[in-house]
């Protein structure tokens, strides 16, 4: 009996993930993005030995979220726009602002979770609304105003989204009224999981009479499928920039993350990002491959 | 004797030469191999495809010789003889290796030209293999002893096995997904392995003795299995949603339990839900295993001086392993299934493959985590099969 | 050896033995029988303490069993349920040797117990101990049941309605060797029954229960002979008269015969007298081929031989028989005298007068 309970001990002891004290457990969301800047942060850690525990694409955003808070995850890559969800004492429309929405979101996180918010890249990977190429260029449509127009002149909508785009307040609700058009029960097509993957095939391949999709403003899949995104140029959607967010303990422990991880933020943009997530999704190369590969051709690491 | 009375000999010759289950696998292999659909080519990853029959991949000549090939494995099986099985199952196997070896080829040919051209097998030969899996079942158990099964699932499995460690199907969409997956795979399937059977671990160690108490007490007998049963109703996803609240809350107020691994989310609240899932099973079948030994071998135990103890591990539970390692079976089983879903609170294991399919609407990712669930599930399965039934020869149990 | 001292068992309201007391001697094959309900069981099971008393107390050579740790006192206790209830994942030699696996003998001590026990049994087939209970008979599996009881030659043997499931022909010679085997070990043997004629055939003395009381203990004859008890007699039977025979044998109660060999039968028929009814005819190799009537038939036969009457196979009884076998082969047969014979050799015959008249010498 002494000697099971001794081995379920050490069985408990060794698979507790983090028990190795020094090292930072690089986490992510599930969605490919997630997984790119994900191993970015890693190989960059690694690269300056600092060891790391691969916890990436652990689950969605609420998942890994709750791992942060709890120390389950120590640095992960998070989207500015998100303090809107995260958070409910903020001014309202501070997130349509790239650095007023970062600024807020860094305080917030660290008042309430002592959570720190590094350097942002200079990209928003925010919701939009895409359709298929040949349509738009059929009706001319470059930006959610012609959609509009397209919308109020009768023209058939199907658009595949997610309850939450269908249902959040900054999204499908805000360009309604920004924009002034009206999509009924009817045109929506939505899908519960809420996934830009689904309502982009949809719209590619026409399923349920579907013609437009939501989308992210980064999305892989876009260039692949023949999809074009409307242009917000209203700035209706709050900016949904990456960036490194660590816990202040582990930060502490190794302030010269910061320096580190700054160059690699700063140098992504919207059209990097979207490259590299369509050789993900498309080519089926992995995560790792590429955020190595974009590592070292910008010698940020050998 | 005029056409149509032929005819209708032939179908009662034909009706009395097949039976129902050999009809059923002929109609599925068939209506596999004739399929709109036996592979779907993309152009990329994400884009839709285009269906592509079995006669893109392999000439007319091989299809007719396909048919009669599977047509003589039938016609070979009916002795229900070993030796002939087994060259049945070898033709059957040497038949899907094949398929799937041509369109491997194909595959090879198309992205050879275009690098983010995708093949994936599509329903025509999940149908086929489907077909043939029905059939391997129905006449393997024609056959009893374990060896005997042993040597007709390698003739049956193999020739597919070697294509594909061989590499000839490496270009196939389902492949080129397990190589960019490759380090990672290895590891969930250690993960799924961990959890799994981790849970159901846990499960015998606190059910047996749950079990050999309850068995002692009537009333709260019947309370333990309405709890159990209760348990069973809630759906994994819910459980695993529902563990997450009190656990965060005590690794909060406790950190340094994180160390250990407790946590909200992780394999710790899939291992705690897996367990209490695995408990009904383990703990009933315990139950009425020892509850089902005859009573004139427990009084004649007592009447020669067993004691308490020693009657319950040398007479009941010995006597009992053949429906203990039964509900083993069926928990283990359960488990391998429900763990898959447990990826989605970031415990690891196969799901992530299917969730991270799911979200990227990759459907040959989504088979790179389903697909090897399955099969672990079926060899749990069959090997704890194999377990209860030496047990039940060696208690001779039936015969009393 | 075994002494019951005014022991009662109750279960709640129930009382199931009242107050009895009673003893039973060393190397005696005690039977305690009853109708259903009478107790007799539960009796039996308070001795090895698989039910405990309410009141009073039963010692073994004094000493009270409650003194012993229950599992200590049934190793050295034998016991044998009617379901036999061999261990179905042990083999025969494994089941045999449970009980002195549990007392730490060790393997040689054990292997030689087996064999003796296996040849007590008249099992001595070594295939026997190989086999598991479900591949033997039920004749052969109760004797692997007494054969384990007996395993650790405990001095004490308690038999609960041990042939019960058996058919008749199986439970008489498994009874046949009860009773050898006592003939040549004397163990002291406690056996439940319902059945009264097992219980005559088998007891030393007879323990009648009713209602949890005990109403009688004694010889079997005595119990048979009760004409005071009206539950005694209703119990024991019309009968019991048949029953008594059980008890008596051919081989003390043969009486001389008169015979003449086939080659003397022609001097037999000259010298002739009156005195007898009938001889018993042999021929040259001395063994019985028949009887000749004793009447003037002789006289005018050509041929004496075929005079006799021949074919008397289903007669002849051997000495071992019982009066009551004795008694029922004379009536099936419709005579009055049997040839007894022994090793195919005539040693006298038996008349009813004799089996009738005897118990008046009880």
């Amino acid at each position: 009996m002494k000697k099971l309970l001794g081995i379920l001990f050490i069985t408990i002891f060794f698979t507790g993930s983090g028990f190795a004290k020094e090292k930072v457990v690089v986490g992510s969301k599930i969605d490919t993005e997630g997984s790119l800047l994900g191993n970015m942060i890693m190989l960059m850690l690694e690269e300056n030995d600092i060891s790391t525990v691969n916890k990436i694409q652990l689950g969605p955003t609420n998942i890994v979220r709750n791992a942060i808070k709890t120390g389950q995850i120590d640095i992960y890559p998070e989207y500015t726009g998100n303090g809107a969800f995260f958070f409910d004492n903020f001014e309202k429309g501070v997130f349509k602002d790239f650095q007023k929405g970062y600024e807020t979101v860094k305080k917030l996180d660290y008042k309430e979770n002592k959570i720190v918010w590094l350097t942002p890249a200079d990209a928003n990977n925010t919701w939009a609304i895409a359709t298929r190429k040949e349509l738009a260029e059929k009706h001319s449509l470059n930006s959610l105003e012609d959609f509009a127009t397209y919308v109020n002149n009768g023209g058939y909508v199907k658009l595949a989204c997610s309850e939450e785009f269908a249902t959040r307040e900054d999204a499908l609700p805000a360009f309604m009224e920004v924009y002034g058009f009206k999509l009924k029960d009817e045109n929506l097509l939505v899908l519960s999981g809420g996934n830009t993957a689904q309502t982009e095939k949809a719209a590619a391949q026409k399923t349920s009479g579907v013609n437009f999709a939501m989308a992210y403003g980064t999305d892989g899949a876009l260039a692949a499928l023949n999809l074009v995104v409307l242009e917000d140029t209203k700035n209706v959607q709050p900016v949904y920039a990456p960036a490194p967010i660590i816990r202040e303990k582990v930060l502490n422990k190794y302030p010269e993350i910061k320096k580190i991880l700054k160059p690699v933020f700063e140098s992504l943009n919207l059209e990097k990002l979207q490259k590299m997530n369509s050789k993900i999704a498309i080519g089926g190369v992995p995560a790792e491959v590429v955020a190595e590969n974009y590592l070292k051709s910008n010698g940020f690491i050998d | 004797m005029d056409l149509s009375t032929n005819k209708a000999y032939a179908g009662l010759v034909f009706r009395r030469l097949l039976d129902k289950n050999e009809i059923i696998f002929l109609f599925l292999f068939v209506l596999g191999m004739f399929s709109g659909s036996f592979i779907v080519e993309k152009p990329n990853r994400l884009a839709g495809g285009a269906p592509l029959a079995l006669d893109s991949v392999i000439s007319g000549i091989s299809i007719t010789a396909a048919a009669i090939i599977a047509l003589i494995a039938v016609l070979l099986s009916k002795k229900k003889n070993f030796v002939y099985t087994n060259l049945s199952f070898l033709f059957l196997g040497l038949l899907l290796s094949f398929f799937l070896w041509q369109a491997g080829d194909y595959a090879a040919g198309v992205t050879s030209h275009n690098d983010y051209a995708r093949i994936s097998l599509s329903y025509g030969f999940w149908f086929l293999l489907g077909a043939c899996y029905f059939f391997y079942i129905y006449n393997i158990n024609f056959f009893s002893g374990a060896f005997y099964r042993f040597l007709l699932s390698i003739s049956f499995f193999l020739p597919l096995t070697v294509v594909l460690a061989a590499g000839f199907a490496d270009k196939l969409s389902l492949l080129i997904e397990f190589y960019y997956n490759q380090d990672r795979f290895f590891g969930e399937v250690l993960n799924h392995f961990k959890i799994a059977y981790g849970a159901v671990a846990l499960a015998v160690i606190t059910g047996f003795p749950l079990a050999v108490f309850i068995t002692r007490n009537k009333k709260i007998s019947e309370k333990v299995f309405n709890m159990l049963g209760i348990l069973q109703t809630i759906p994994s996803i819910a459980l695993f949603g529902f563990l997450m609240i009190p656990l965060a809350f005590i690794v909060n107020m406790f950190p340094v339990l994180g160390k250990f691994g407790i946590s909200g989310i992780g394999w710790f609240p899939a291992v705690i839900a897996l367990y209490l899932y695995s408990l009904l099973p383990v703990v009933i079948n315990v139950f009425t295993g020892i509850k089902s030994v005859p009573g004139d071998v427990v009084e004649a135990a007592r009447g020669m001086g067993m004691g308490k103890y020693q009657i319950l591990f040398r007479i009941k539970i010995l006597l009992s392993l053949p429906v203990i390692l039964n509900g083993i079976r069926v928990a283990l089983v359960q488990s391998v299934g429900n763990t898959a879903v447990a990826a989605l609170i970031g415990a690891g294991g196969l799901g992530v493959f299917i969730f991270q399919g799911l979200g990227q609407a990759a459907p040959d990712l989504i088979l790179l985590g389903a697909i090897p669930t399955i099969i672990i599930a079926v060899l749990t399965d069959s090997f704890m099969q194999i377990l209860a039934d030496y047990t039940k020869k060696k208690t001779a149990y039936d015969k009393i | 050896m075994i002494k019951f001292e005014n022991v009662s068992k109750a279960y709640e309201e129930n009382n199931v033995v009242k107050n009895l007391s009673f003893e039973i001697k060393k190397g005696e094959l005690c039977v305690l029988i009853g109708p259903s309900g009478c107790g007799k069981s539960t009796t039996l099971k308070m001795i090895n303490r698989l039910v405990e008393p309410t009141e009073g107390a039963i010692t073994i050579d004094e000493k009270d069993v409650r003194d012993f740790k229950p599992e200590i006192l049934r190793r050295r206790i034998g016991y044998v349920i009617q379901n036999i209830g061999l261990f179905p994942h042990l083999s025969v030699k494994e089941n045999i040797s449970v009980v002195p696996k549990l007392l730490k003998w060790d393997k040689d001590n054990i292997d030689k117990r087996v064999f003796e026990l296996m040849d007590l049994m008249g099992m001595q087939e070594n295939q026997f101990l190989k086999k598991y209970p479900s591949e033997l008979s039920g004749g052969q599996a109760q004797r692997i049941g007494v054969a384990r009881a007996l395993a650790a030659d405990p001095d004490i043997v308690l038999m609960d309605e041990p042939f019960g499931a058996l058919d008749p022909i199986t439970k008489s010679g498994l009874q046949n060797e009860i009773l050898r085997l006592q003939r040549k070990v004397q163990k002291t043997i406690v056996f439940v029954t319902h059945d009264i004629d097992e219980a005559v055939k088998l007891a030393d003395r007879i323990a009648v229960m009713n209602e949890g009381k005990l109403v009688a203990y004694d010889k079997p004859e005595s119990i048979l002979n009760n004409k005071e008890n009206e539950f005694i007699k209703k119990f024991v039977g019309f009968d019991r008269a048949l029953k008594k025979l059980t008890r008596l044998y051919v081989e003390d109660f043969i009486k001389p015969y008169k015979s003449v060999k086939t080659a003397d039968l022609s001097e037999f028929a000259k010298s002739r007298t009156e005195s007898e009814i009938f001889v018993w005819v042999l021929d040259d190799n001395g063994e019985l081929k028949g009887w000749l009537n004793n009447d003037d038939s002789i006289d005018f036969a050509e041929d004496i031989e075929n005079l006799v009457v021949t074919g008397i196979e289903n007669l002849q009884i051997s000495p071992g028989c019982s009066l009551r076998d004795a008694l029922s082969v004379m009536m099936s047969e419709n005579v009055v005298t049997l040839p007894v014979v022994d090793n195919k050799k005539l040693i006298g015959e038996i008349r009813l007068a004799d089996i009738v008249g005897n118990e008046k010498n009880i």
